[in-house]
């Protein structure tokens, strides 16, 4: 090799890289070059970091900066308003220049129904950052971003969410919006609530000296609470969270603000609160979940859904109900496990479980809509596990275990919990008021929030990816005589999603895809079943749009024109709910 | 019985509101109800509950008198059914009576709430230019889930104005004529023995080509499957879940916050009154509780025997309780006594004699040698001098039926469950005693045995007992499990200066069936006077006063 050809290949090399330049190394904020972190955006347009909650306001804002700056990515919509009047907003997240975003097949993303479980709606901002401060830098995203449409909810209960974080609540406080009820049937509205006792912003534990109570201090962690063991004597009675009786009916705290779970008020498979305690008078009953609702039922190309909760780390499928569970035959369940599995290995400590056989029965879920009324692919995630904590496997359960302690000791630094500290409680005399943080247990810790928002963003992306992905193979052109040709056509779907899950087939859910050929005269049309034999069943009515009732997933379809004359150019256009319009040229002249 | 007859002969004096030749239009009726609440501001109101998808109101009447958070309410609902304009004229009709009580300014407090029309998309179909029976409101829909909207709808064939049948001699058919009257189609046992075998389709083509007839016609949701109880999802009409349509939900929500009301009555071609729904423990046993409970099927009968009194239980069609009915959503639900009927049937009258005893039948009845509805209509028709309800068979060329002989006919829409309004004069009357009858059986909450005990100088015990003096029970039992449905308060007042030693101020129980009691007690410091009040939404409440000293 010459010195020239090493110039030139040097040249050759520097224009690669310079070629990546902006990419990789980019100038930081400052004004300083750094290096860019594989799989996080350098030098975003919307800076953010992801180790913080944020609240209604900063959701707001960060939608409108993510519009702002990536206008032909990202559109915001609010589609209604909460209870006590704040807005839901929708985001829309795809290439706007590759087709129109509401024919994609789009994945819908929901987050923090029950007020407490925040994270969730960290999670689907991020989603929504990443995608657009990785769109034409990460070719898959780019790709994602022309074939797929993402609608991102990023709170879809906003009056809980500020309520949650702005006034005085524990770890699972409230799980509802701010509809009021009266809770204890005394005919009175949310006249016992929690009271914070000793002002600190959290609701913890009340305790009180006993010498014959049934709990005691743990002595391997001052903070913690454990039972005492039959025989053994105790030190202290738990009297519940923080709060006094305010009605005089002999109880604490038995009506609260929010009663309701917004989770079991989905139409599909709906129980009354008799049946199923939360759900409220009908379905959809929350001008909330009718918000999301409507957004759903006039957005058909959604083909994927993912609801955020919290928390015990888990990819939940449906049905949420034994009765329910017709609703999810084999061929449906490949495509969940698939997902599901895959999974487990993105977000370890994860597993991957069905709702009523793993955890409990719920009727009127969101999973459950999505799947049952709309036959759209869905999963719930209970985000944040105690595997995060320490890694330890065998410890993974859904609730705060000494883990909880031995990090907040060592990790935290004493964050997570409020000291046990004496107070002169107006009924009970002299107790003791102490406990987890409201925002401790449950939410994923800081430095951990934006590991979690990124595994589980992946796991969507998965999801987002093997939706239905629709091509046209050329067709081939059989000439029968007397001017009389046969146009040959695969569609083949190259991802797992069907167009149509098995659910949806059953109960005609959604229309069927329609395959129409355009440019020839169309003398009689066919679904073949089996090219290549013969078989197949022909359209009496309109044979130019043939009406295919799925498209499986990894599987193709074949249809057959029989057309007078010579075929020369003709386009074939699939319109399919769920899997997206494509429309292709062919010439088939060249064959 | 005196009551019976006082109303008998009250009947008789009470001029009939303006007989009408036909059903009213939605105009007609919105205009009645605002006469009705002019006339009688004093204790009459209208809401408009909910607009319809077709733009129409659907209004809400009320009439009562007194607290209304604390006195019982009867709900009365009619055109949840599309196609029933006999139930809202019923309904109408019985309106004007209940207002009349309310003019006597005698009796309790209490409340009636009237829905005259749910769903009035579908009962303008009634006076349309082509007239069929409509159950689906105007929401665009794609019925048949075919991805296009209202495309195969009826086809006036025969260019009548109306959508009857239409029948197609087919060797694979399944129905053939009465061999009675062979104007009534019924369906094939015996295909060996058959003659002439038809399929029948509703009048109209293939506008779609998809092999099915008039599948996906206008609109639209029949707000009669659209509640929440025993859906029916993906069926055509349901919708695309419960509670979807506006008509629905807001109805709904109106009768959450109306805690007061204790029985829902609705007339749809539904029938729980005559045919009252039987207790099965298994459909109480499971996780969704899918029949009534024992103790409100035991008042399911007794209302029907009251019921019965009145109305011809005999030729009274069975008809049950759709999927996604409003009535049954009612019981279940809602956790009201719910009861439903079609109001009118071939041979409803019954006139009960002084002695009490089952009296003459109406005219027409002659049913018990036929289990056939439309059998039981025609002999009553005849027996009636109500002809014209009949569009004789008549040969019609099919497009989607060449070569074949096809038949366009039979009954004209609504007749054979809306007979000429005039005819429901009498039925109106029978409901208005009957509802009469019902309104005294409330239950009536009432201190019994109040015992004073004085204890020490300024000590007195109050002991006594709470009893439901009424004929029904307080609230179903269903209605304990849910908290939609309200406990018993029962609470002493006390006066300034005077201390409760034991016992809470307020208390709360469950249901109390006709005779039932809760036993209470208090113990009181304190000379003055204290005041017992015991209250239920769905009862008739008692005070009683009592001074310490």
């Amino acid at each position: 090799m010459n010195s020239s050809s090493i110039s030139r290949l040097l040249f050759f090399c520097l224009l690669i890289l310079g070629f990546q330049l902006p990419v990789d190394v980019v100038k930081s904020q400052d004004g300083e070059p750094g290096l860019r972190a594989i799989g996080t955006p350098h030098d975003p347009r919307v800076p953010m970091s992801w180790n913080r909650y944020h609240n209604n306001k900063q959701i707001a804002d960060f939608c409108k900066r993510l519009v702002e700056a990536y206008p032909n990515l990202a559109k915001m919509k609010v589609i209604g308003q909460s209870f006590k009047g704040n807005d839901i907003i929708a985001l829309t997240i795809s290439d706007f220049e590759t087709g129109d975003p509401d024919r994609k097949p789009a994945f819908f993303i929901q987050a923090n129904i029950h007020p407490n479980e925040l994270q969730g709606t960290e999670i689907a901002m991020y989603t929504a950052w990443y995608l657009t401060e990785n769109f034409e830098r990460v070719e898959f995203i780019t790709n994602l971003l022309r074939d797929r449409t993402f609608y991102i909810l990023p709170t879809i209960n906003p009056d809980g969410r500020d309520y949650f974080i702005y006034e005085p609540n524990n770890p699972n406080s409230p799980r509802s919006g701010l509809i009021p009820f009266d809770d204890d049937g005394d005919w009175e509205i949310d006249e016992d609530g929690f009271d914070d006792l000793n002002g600190d912003g959290h609701i913890t534990m009340m305790r009180r000296e006993n010498p014959n109570g049934r709990w005691k201090v743990d002595p391997k962690n001052p903070l913690r609470m454990i039972r005492a063991a039959d025989g053994e004597p105790g030190q202290y009675d738990l009297l519940g969270y923080e709060g006094i009786d305010r009605d005089g009916d002999g109880r604490v705290n038995e009506d609260r603000t929010g009663y309701y779970d917004p989770n079991r008020d989905w139409g599909w498979n709906w129980q009354p609160d008799y049946v199923q305690r939360g759900a409220l008078m009908y379905p959809f009953a929350t001008p909330e979940n009718r918000a999301v609702k409507d957004f759903v039922l006039s957005r058909p190309n959604i083909a994927g859904a993912q609801s955020y909760h919290n928390y015990g780390g888990m990819f939940l499928r449906g049905p949420g109900a034994e009765e329910d569970r017709d609703s999810y035959d084999r061929n449906d369940l490949r495509v969940y496990d698939l997902i599901g599995q895959k999974g487990e290995k993105m977000v370890p400590g994860y597993r991957y479980l069905t709702v009523y056989k793993d955890l409990y029965s719920v009727f009127g879920g969101d999973v459950d809509f999505f799947h049952g009324m709309r036959g759209i692919f869905s999963f719930v995630n209970e985000l944040m596990t105690s595997y995060h904590l320490f890694h330890d496997r065998s410890q993974i359960g859904r609730w705060e275990d000494s883990q909880f302690y031995d990090f907040d000791k060592y990790l935290l630094f004493g964050d997570g919990y409020v000291p046990w500290e004496p107070f002169d409680h107006p009924q009970f005399g002299p107790i003791e008021i102490g406990g987890p943080k409201k925002n401790y247990v449950r939410n994923t810790p800081g430095f951990l929030l934006e590991e979690e928002a990124h595994r589980n963003m992946a796991f969507t992306l998965l999801h987002a990816h093997q939706m239905p992905m629709l091509k046209i193979r050329q067709p081939k052109v059989v000439e029968l005589g007397r001017n009389l040709f046969e146009i040959n056509v695969t569609i083949d779907n190259t991802r797992v999603t069907p167009t149509h899950a098995s659910h949806d087939l059953r109960h005609r859910i959604t229309p069927p895809n329609l395959i129409t050929i355009e440019g020839a005269e169309v003398v009689s049309g066919w679904v073949m079943s089996n090219p290549d034999l013969q078989v197949g069943n022909e359209q009496y009515s309109g044979p130019e749009s043939l009406r295919v009732r799925n498209i499986p997933g990894m599987g193709s379809v074949h249809l057959r024109w029989v057309v007078a004359g010579n075929p020369n150019e003709v386009t074939i256009i699939v319109d399919s709910q769920k899997g997206g319009l494509v429309t292709e040229n062919f010439n088939l002249r060249q064959q | 019985m005196k009551w019976i007859l006082f109303s008998l002969i009250l009947l008789s004096f009470i001029p009939l509101s303006q007989s009408q030749n036909d059903y009213r239009t939605l105009d007609e009726i919105k205009n009645y109800l605002m006469d009705l609440v002019d006339s009688n501001s004093e204790f009459a109101s209208m809401e408009k509950l909910a607009l319809s998808p077709g733009g129409h109101e659907v209004w809400l009447l009320k009439l009562g008198r007194g607290d209304e958070e604390l006195s019982p309410g009867i709900l009365l609902l009619a055109g949840a059914d599309g196609s029933h304009p006999a139930g809202t004229h019923l309904l109408l009709g019985l309106s004007q009576r209940i207002a009349e009580q309310f003019q006597e300014k005698t009796g309790k407090d209490q409340y009636f709430y009237l829905v005259p029309v749910l769903n009035p998309d579908a009962y303008k179909q009634y006076h349309a230019d082509l007239q069929y029976e409509r159950l689906v409101n105007a929401r665009e829909t794609d019925i048949d889930r075919d991805g296009r909207i209202s495309e195969d709808g009826y086809d006036d064939l025969d260019g009548n104005g109306m959508i009857t049948l239409v029948r197609i001699e087919d060797p694979t058919g399944n129905f053939i004529p009465h061999e009675e009257d062979n104007r009534v189609m019924i369906p094939l046992e015996d295909r060996s023995k058959a003659s002439t075998i038809y399929r029948l389709i509703t009048e109209g083509v293939d506008n779609d080509k998809d092999g099915r007839f008039n599948e996906d016609g206008p609109g639209g949701i029949n707000l009669n499957m659209n509640f929440a109880f025993n859906y029916p999802a993906f069926q055509p009409g349901a919708g695309e879940h419960a509670v979807s349509e506006e008509e629905n939900r807001l109805l709904a929500e109106f009768l959450f916050k109306r805690w007061n009301i204790h029985t829902v009555f609705s007339f749809t071609r539904e029938n729980n009154l005559t045919h009252p729904l039987v207790f099965d423990q298994n459909k109480v046993s499971s996780r969704i509780i899918t029949g009534p409970f024992e103790g409100d099927a035991k008042i399911g009968q007794q209302v029907s025997q009251l019921y019965k009194r009145f109305l011809d239980g005999d030729s009274a069609p069975k008809m049950d309780q759709g999927p996604g009915s409003f009535s049954a959503w009612a019981y279940f639900h809602y956790g009201r006594f719910s009861f439903v009927s079609p109001g009118w049937w071939p041979g409803t009258v019954k006139i009960e004699d002084e002695s009490g005893d089952e009296g003459s039948k109406g005219p027409g009845r002659n049913s018990n040698n036929s289990e056939n509805y439309d059998l039981q209509f025609i002999q009553w028709a005849d027996a009636n001098g109500v002809d014209d309800f009949f569009v004789s068979w008549t040969e019609f060329d099919h497009p989607d039926f060449p070569g074949r002989k096809v038949e366009v006919g039979g009954f004209k829409p609504f007749v054979r469950h809306n007979p000429p309004p005039s005819f429901l004069d009498p039925v109106i009357d029978s409901h208005w005693v009957f509802l009469q009858a019902y309104q005294e059986k409330l239950p009536a909450l009432e201190f019994q045995d109040v015992r004073v005990e004085q204890l020490e100088s300024r000590i007195w015990r109050i002991r006594g007992r709470v009893v439901n003096v009424g004929d029904l029970p307080t609230s179903t039992e269903l209605g304990d499990r849910t908290r939609w449905v309200r406990d018993i308060r029962n609470r002493i007042l006390l006066s300034e200066g005077q201390e409760l030693l034991f016992g809470s101020e307020r208390d709360f129980y469950k249901s109390l069936k006709p005779g039932e009691y809760f036993e209470f007690s208090w113990l009181v410091s304190g000379r003055g006077e204290v005041t017992l009040e015991v209250a239920h939404p769905m009862s008739f409440d008692d005070t009683i006063k009592i001074d310490l000293r």
